[in-house]
């Protein structure tokens, strides 16, 4: 009896032993997602081989890296690095869950300015990007041989090409969700929240019924009455449409071209038409780091991000494996002869940061829901927008 | 022998390993201050070692695994669920008061004229000793973070170029031997002015100073850089100005969240909406689901029928094929208003087409159709299995009797099969309550009741619950969320209880016949 527990106790110990040195201290540890998870890998090693600090790169689907890190920061079980979109930022500021970055004014400079703007909060930045993205007009060149300018030569090629009885739709954009038809709405100068003179959203000022934004959806309206683009068209139909060569004129963002490239599709990019004259303004999206505030390593962020990550070779590399337009301008200067990139960056350079506060949730689904009224034509433009601005700002009141 | 030797070493390696893990887990509970695991854990560990190693309490051996497994994945999730239920815990306030203090405190600024101060580092091997920090100054601290006096050391500087090649016997060090440091280097605060230097890179320290101050007497944080005061107000730092400071924290708020769902309009409304439409959900899907499942069973219960097993084979099919796959083809290929085989279909022979899942009507239809669909198999399964267990002798009589098809089944088939399905069925209904799957997959609780309602007219109570939780509506409501599941949970516990009694007057009339 006695031998036995000594013996358990004996094998106990050392097992206990064994676990225990498995947490090791100043090294970087990274939570990406699947596609961004091997270019940090490649970054990490060489910045391993130039510092000896051990860079470990985690992978994750990017829904469990927004939720998880909230929940694993403050038990210490986080990582120092997170490879986020700019909108999580809000949320993740309001958890207490990232640091603010300091970083030198000349580094601050290299990016493109819209692209810091949408990393900051309430005047700090809590990110750093690497690239952006927004949507354009995507076109197929067996369709629509030369991409529209203005929107009246938009709806002429919409008319001649769209032929319902074999499934062939000359213009279409993802609806009802606001996401993709945003340009539509602010061309006009419909806007979701105004803005302070530092570039600070005021919430106070909600844009869900401005003129523009009327105007804007009187135009979808317009459309779908016309037949010239269907009133729901949710992710899987309009990928399906594109690959199969029987969508004309999709307004779609990068993310696209691959889909379309699958069904052997040739397609071009260019910016959006302008409508009166005026340009579609895009939501841009920047993809970054962002820092765990619980993070006891900040020496060895600071340097990874400064001498290390904000670097033209690192930010080509990236682009490399991950083609978006980079938000790094000496790198940009690179890649600017592709014509695609070429197009998304000046469709871009129209656009306005997509807002990161934390109460856009909110302003989403209130949003869709006026889109989904108007799109299935219960309700008008003008009615189901002042009802939406309404209850969002009965929600924000309180 | 030498098997009960060899159960013998299986056991000691099997109990070692768990008393392994189990100590480490103790020790991670010590250092994290956290007392419900520890006690958790200790009365675990004794227990184990007691009921392998007494004689006397060898049978909690045999009960040990089941009332573990009850109480870890039963009772404390539950009971998690009813004390978050009672907090705040939502975006905002999802960390602890006290690490909240703890995150303002760490927050720091770079002091404003600070000037970058470039360092180099001396010691023996690769341990640091000495650090010498350069900007107009220069300043030599140890590795303790103490400031040092320069004529304490003998500076040696042989090539004259103002950085010291060595001091006392310690020589410079390069900068991959600092970096094996960084981990003790980024950890130092050297106190100096009204903050202290501490690493900002790899190359360089910065001089920084605190942005909060917090007194615990009058629980009140203060803003160094402007003097402004935060009380601490509904789980939050508020300023008299009305400014918050993020992130908030978790507090106990007693009934809050439940009063909130039946009180507040807003949640009210469609609370109770979505429960009577859960009791519709459910009830219609196991009725008629069941209606169906039990009329195909008892066809192909009849030996007159030709190519039974084919039959079956092909009615088992929407149960076999994953309903993440089959619910999919039902929501785009099926429905889709505008590119759906159904509406295409009636587009070309009728001219019409039908608002399959956009309109509320329609919706609920077609919800229902798709789980009836899914669900009918199994109705079939079981009860084809319950038919057999019918005496065919009680059948044989009743005919005897002059008893038509009609009787027969409801006078005894029925009866019969009732008392032995309605426990599945109430098990059914419970299930089907709680389905989320096929809401989420089918319609995500759509179409909308109006601009921002907080539920769809599909949501059932637990994708309503999901949707207060996760999907952002109001920002993530997880306590809020957590009322709800709660309230599902009373709502099927009572069901059920009901429900069990009801059958226990079945057996009695089954007994009879």
């Amino acid at each position: 009896m006695r031998r036995k527990i000594l013996i358990v106790l004996a094998i106990s110990m050392i097992l206990v032993a064994s676990i225990a040195t498995a947490t090791v201290d100043g090294q970087l540890i990274i939570w990406a997602d699947d596609t961004r998870t091997p270019i940090f890998r490649e970054i990490g090693k060489v910045y391993t081989q130039l510092t000896g600090i051990p860079v470990t790169v985690h992978e994750m689907t990017m829904d469990a890296i927004a939720e998880q890190v909230v929940i694993a920061s403050p038990a210490g079980e986080g990582p120092d690095l997170i490879v986020g979109a700019h909108d999580w930022i809000g949320r993740l500021v309001r958890n207490g869950t990232v640091a603010s970055i300091d970083l030198p004014q000349d580094i601050l400079e290299e990016f493109d300015p819209v692209t810091i703007q949408a990393m900051s909060f309430g005047g700090k930045l809590y990110g750093v990007p690497y690239s952006r993205e927004g949507v354009a007009l995507l076109y197929n060149k067996g369709l629509v041989p030369t991409p529209p300018s203005t929107w009246d030569e938009l709806v002429d090629i919409a008319r001649r090409v769209t032929n319902t009885s074999i499934g062939q739709y000359g213009f279409i954009v993802e609806l009802p969700f606001p996401y993709n038809c945003f340009p539509i709405l602010s061309a006009l100068g419909g806007y979701v929240f105004g803005q302070s003179a530092d570039g600070s959203l005021v919430t106070d000022d909600i844009g869900l019924d401005s003129v523009g934004m009327i105007l804007g959806a009187t135009l979808i309206d317009w459309l779908i009455e016309e037949g010239l683009m269907p009133g729901e068209i949710p992710w899987e139909t309009m990928t399906g449409l594109l690959s199969e060569g029987k969508a004309g004129m999709v307004i779609t963002g990068p993310w696209s071209i691959p889909i379309a490239k699958s069904g052997g599709v040739d397609v071009g990019v260019a910016p959006i038409p302008t409508i009166c004259g005026q340009r579609p303004r895009p939501f841009v999206g920047v993809s970054g780091i962002m820092v765990n505030a619980y993070s006891p390593n900040k020496a060895i962020i600071q340097d990874f991000i400064e001498n290390h990550y904000a670097t033209k070779e690192s930010m080509l590399k990236i682009f490399e494996m991950d083609p978006r337009p980079s938000a790094f301008l000496p790198a940009f200067e690179e890649i600017k002869d592709d014509p695609i990139m070429n197009a998304f960056a000046e469709s871009i350079s129209y656009g306005m940061p997509l807002p990161n506060i934390p109460e856009m949730g909110t302003v989403w689904s209130v949003w869709a829901d006026a889109m989904t009224l108007i799109c299935n034509q219960t309700m008008s433009p003008h009615e189901a927008l002042k009802k939406a601005a309404e209850v969002l700002e009965e929600i924000l009141s309180n | 022998m030498e098997k009960r030797l060899l159960r013998f070493y299986l056991k000691i390696v099997l109990l070692s390993v768990f008393n392994a893990i189990a100590v480490f887990i103790l020790i991670l509970s010590i250092l994290s201050n956290d007392v419900y695991l520890l006690i958790a854990n200790t009365v675990l560990l004794a227990l184990v070692n007691l009921s392998s190693f007494s004689r006397k309490r060898y049978l909690l051996k045999y009960l040990l695994p089941g009332f573990f497994f009850l109480v870890a994945m039963v009772v404390l999730p539950i009971c998690y669920n009813i004390y978050l239920s009672m907090t705040n815990y939502s975006t905002g306030h999802v960390i602890g008061k006290d690490d909240a203090i703890k995150h303002f405190l760490n927050r720091e600024f770079l002091s404003p004229e600070s000037e970058k101060y470039s360092f180099t580092a001396y010691g023996e091997n690769a341990e640091i000793t000495l650090l010498v920090l350069k900007s107009s100054t220069e300043i030599i601290v140890d590795i303790n973070g103490n400031i040092r006096d320069k004529n304490e050391f003998s500076i040696l500087d042989t090539n004259q170029d103002g950085i010291p090649d060595k001091i006392n016997e310690w020589i410079l060090l390069d900068q991959l031997r600092v970096n094996a440091n960084i981990p003790r280097l980024q950890a130092l605060r050297i106190p100096y002015d009204n903050g202290w230097l501490r690493l900002s890179t790899l190359r360089e320290f910065r001089h920084y100073e605190h942005q909060y101050l917090y007194d615990r007497e009058t629980d009140t944080l203060t803003d160094v850089k402007n003097g402004r005061i935060y009380r601490s107000e509904s789980a939050r730092f508020v300023s008299s100005e009305g400014e918050v400071l993020d992130p908030g924290w978790t507090e106990y708020v007693g009934l809050r969240n439940y009063l909130r769902i039946l009180i507040t309009d807003r949640y009210r409304r469609p609370f109770f909406g979505v429960f009577i439409w859960t009791i519709e959900w459910s009830l219609v899907t196991v009725t008629a689901s069941f209606a169906l499942g039990l009329f195909l069973a008892i066809i192909l219960n009849d030996s007159r029928l030709r190519f039974r097993k084919f039959y079956r084979s092909l009615l088992i099919v929407p149960y076999a094929i994953p309903s993440f796959i089959s619910l999919l083809v039902w929501r785009y290929g099926f429905f889709s208003s505008e590119f759906g085989f159904l509406n295409r279909m009636l587009r070309s022979f009728a001219g019409i087409s039908i608002p399959w899942l956009s309109a509320v009507t329609w919706a609920r239809f077609s919800v229902l159709l798709t789980n009836v669909w899914l669900t009918f198999p199994y109705m079939m399964l079981v009860s084809l299995g319950a038919l057999q267990s019918i005496q065919p002798q009680l059948l044989e009589a009743a005919r005897i009797d002059g008893a038509g098809n009609w009787q027969r089944f409801r006078k005894i088939t029925f009866p019969l099969l009732i008392v032995t399905l309605a426990p599945l069925l109430i098990g059914s209904f419970a299930t089907t309550f709680n389905n989320f799957t096929v809401i989420w997959l089918l319609t995500e609780g759509r179409p909308i009741m109006g601009v921002g309602e907080v539920a769809g007219s599909t949501d059932i109570l637990i994708s309503y619950a999901y949707k207060l939780a996760f999907s952002g509506r109001e920002g993530n409501e997880m306590a809020l969320s957590a009322a709800v599941s709660v309230l599902i949970f009373v709502i099927v516990v009572a069901i059920s209880i009901v429900s069990f009694r009801r059958t226990r007057v079945l057996e009695d009339i089954a007994d009879e016949i």
